[in-house]
């Protein structure tokens, strides 16, 4: 067991509003996004701002750079911008930068790290263990701007590094998850409308959340039949497979497991914390290698945190491409290998039913937010501040964002800190 | 709008210098014995520096396909639907090579089905390999 199990906690979080695009107002910059999801968190629970000793960012970019084009001067004019990095707050969001703009006197800990929220956040976890900081503050900002998302090639015509063996064949975005999720469906035997209750499933809790950009923007569902006459993007991949790029910042607060208690909120305990990062086998990466690294990978968590897959009362696991949720499933021995996609039916997984799912819709559900949803609903269902989409046994979770082939971080929360 | 045109670099310059003269090769590394591809400046599995370009068949199957219809490459738009598929080459499971599949359709091959390289030109005389499905 890890020595630090259920030895900290979330202890609050708070979410920006979520639009499709920036409207290049100030008051929705990614700069003021991630001030305003810190703020919120801070007030979620109880604190102020000179308790927080640790900031920590992912800062982005994501959605691509703003450069070349000006920073509006309605940014340059309010907030204390990076010397030689006009980008930070506009189009990324540094730890130094927020502690700067919202005006932290001396944090013991100021870290950036270009990783996927689970990681971001696991960093913190080790911080607040090992004594680093006391109350650690984790900010996702998530940038999205005009025009089409994540173009490439070249106006040149060349093509250098990595993909130069990729982009010649058109193989870019979800090329990758195409390729793993047609070997899946060939080795098991599956097909893709298997994944049609699932994908449903998602838009359902989506807009049963707060911060989803499909409940504050387009509160419509998905009806299986839409789902089955998507366009493909790549097939095996369709439309609502991928999640829809949004604008908006979360945040979380970290702490020990004893100063949580004497705050707001209940806290959800952390029990356990794992990462991986994989190397592809060759030009992309392979699901066979993949299935043995993760693994490794589950069983640590597991182990870490004394518990095993029987002990989960509901999950929630990357879905940024829903394709990759069922390899999640298996590897994470809710479901033999090969069966996940029978098991992810609606009265299994909806939020009524016997093991619920990705219970803010995931990323799938709420919009692309690199995985915040997955670590977001866990604290809120563990806390019990689900509202209208409280499961009902809340007790103990797995919290996963990332796709199998790169760096996911993952946790299992509890409510209680040693079950 | 014309293909994409790859840009060597010191390390993969050997393999797209072979490509260009129609010959298939990938990195060997003599301190582990095993394939690399694509290639690296020292053995991503040993670190080994005794590396060297060793020639393929250029015989393979498929690893695995798609069929993609909204690519972010803007130079292929124009080509969706296209399929693209990852082909394991018969010397090493490590040295995987992407292919367009010319002359297929989807749904008459499968995984695993043997394919054979040929070279697509691109640009004036620089080519890609591409791989055609075998009938057997």
């Amino acid at each position: 067991m890890w020595e630090h199990r259920g030895k900290v906690a979330f202890a609050g979080v708070g979410h920006a509003e979520v639009s499709r695009r920036w409207d290049e107002d100030v008051e929705s910059s990614i700069g003021a996004l991630a001030i305003r999801a810190a703020t919120r968190a801070i007030e979620d629970c109880g604190l102020k701002l000179e308790d927080i000793d640790g900031i920590f960012s992912s800062p982005g970019p994501l959605g691509g750079a703003w450069a070349p084009r000006d920073v509006p001067t309605s940014i340059t004019d309010r907030y204390q911008m990076t010397p030689g990095d006009l980008e930070d707050g506009v189009a990324k969001v540094s730890a130094a930068w927020l502690a700067r703009n919202m005006g932290f006197s001396a944090p013991k800990v100021v870290e950036d790290r270009d990783v996927i929220i689970g990681t971001i956040l696991n960093h913190a976890i080790d911080a607040v263990a090992e004594g680093r900081c006391d109350y650690a503050l984790v900010v996702r900002p998530l940038n999205n701007f005009s025009g089409r998302y994540g173009q490439e090639g070249a106006s040149d015509g060349l093509v250098s590094g990595p993909n130069q063996f990729q982009h010649p064949y058109g193989f870019s975005g979800p090329a990758r998850i195409a390729s793993l999720f047609q070997r899946y469906l060939w080795k098991y035997g599956r097909k893709h409308e298997e994944l049609a209750d699932f994908v449903v499933n998602n838009r359902r809790n989506g807009l049963m959340c707060e911060y989803s950009y499909y409940y504050q923007n387009r509160p419509e569902p998905l009806t299986r039949e839409e789902y089955l006459n998507a366009r493909w993007v790549t097939e095996p991949v369709n439309l609502y497979d991928c999640d829809m790029p949004v604008h908006t910042a979360a945040a979380f607060i970290l702490t020990t497991a004893d100063r949580a208690r004497d705050l707001k909120n209940p806290p959800a305990y952390v029990l356990s914390r794992a990462g991986i990062r994989h190397r592809p086998r060759s030009v992309t990466a392979s699901l066979e290698d993949l299935e043995e690294a993760n693994a490794g990978f589950a069983a640590r968590l597991y182990e870490d945190a004394g518990v095993g897959p029987k002990d989960l009362q509901f999950a929630n696991l990357y879905d940024g491409f829903a394709v990759v949720t069922p390899m999640w499933v298996e590897t994470f021995g809710l479901a033999e290998k090969g069966e996940a996609l029978p098991w992810m039916t609606a009265d299994r997984i909806a939020i009524e039913g016997s093991f619920p799912l990705n219970t803010a819709g995931g990323s799938n559900g709420v919009g692309r937010t690199h995985g915040v949803s997955l670590h977001y609903d866990s604290v809120l269902q563990i806390q019990g501040r689900a509202n209208q989409r409280q499961v009902q046994n809340n007790g103990l979770c797995i919290a996963l964002s990332g796709p199998p082939p790169d760096a996911p971080g993952a946790q299992i929360l509890s409510a209680d800190p040693a079950p | 709008m014309p293909k994409l045109v790859p840009a060597p670099d010191e390390v993969s310059k050997p393999f797209w210098d072979a490509v260009n003269e129609k010959r298939l090769v990938a990195q060997f590394c003599l301190d582990c014995n095993r394939y690399q591809h694509p290639p690296q400046a020292v053995c991503a599995r040993c670190d080994g520096r005794n590396l060297e370009f060793r020639s393929l068949s250029g015989k393979g199957k498929i690893y695995s396909w798609q069929v993609m219809h909204d690519t972010r490459v803007r130079q292929m738009q124009e080509h969706q639907p296209f399929l693209i598929a990852v082909v394991e080459c018969d010397e090493s499971p490590d040295v995987w090579l992407l292919t367009n599949l010319p002359g297929s359709e989807p749904n008459q091959f499968e995984v695993g089905d043997p394919v054979e390289v040929e070279f697509e030109e691109v640009g004036p005389g620089k080519f890609i390999p591409q791989f055609r499905v075998v009938r057997q």
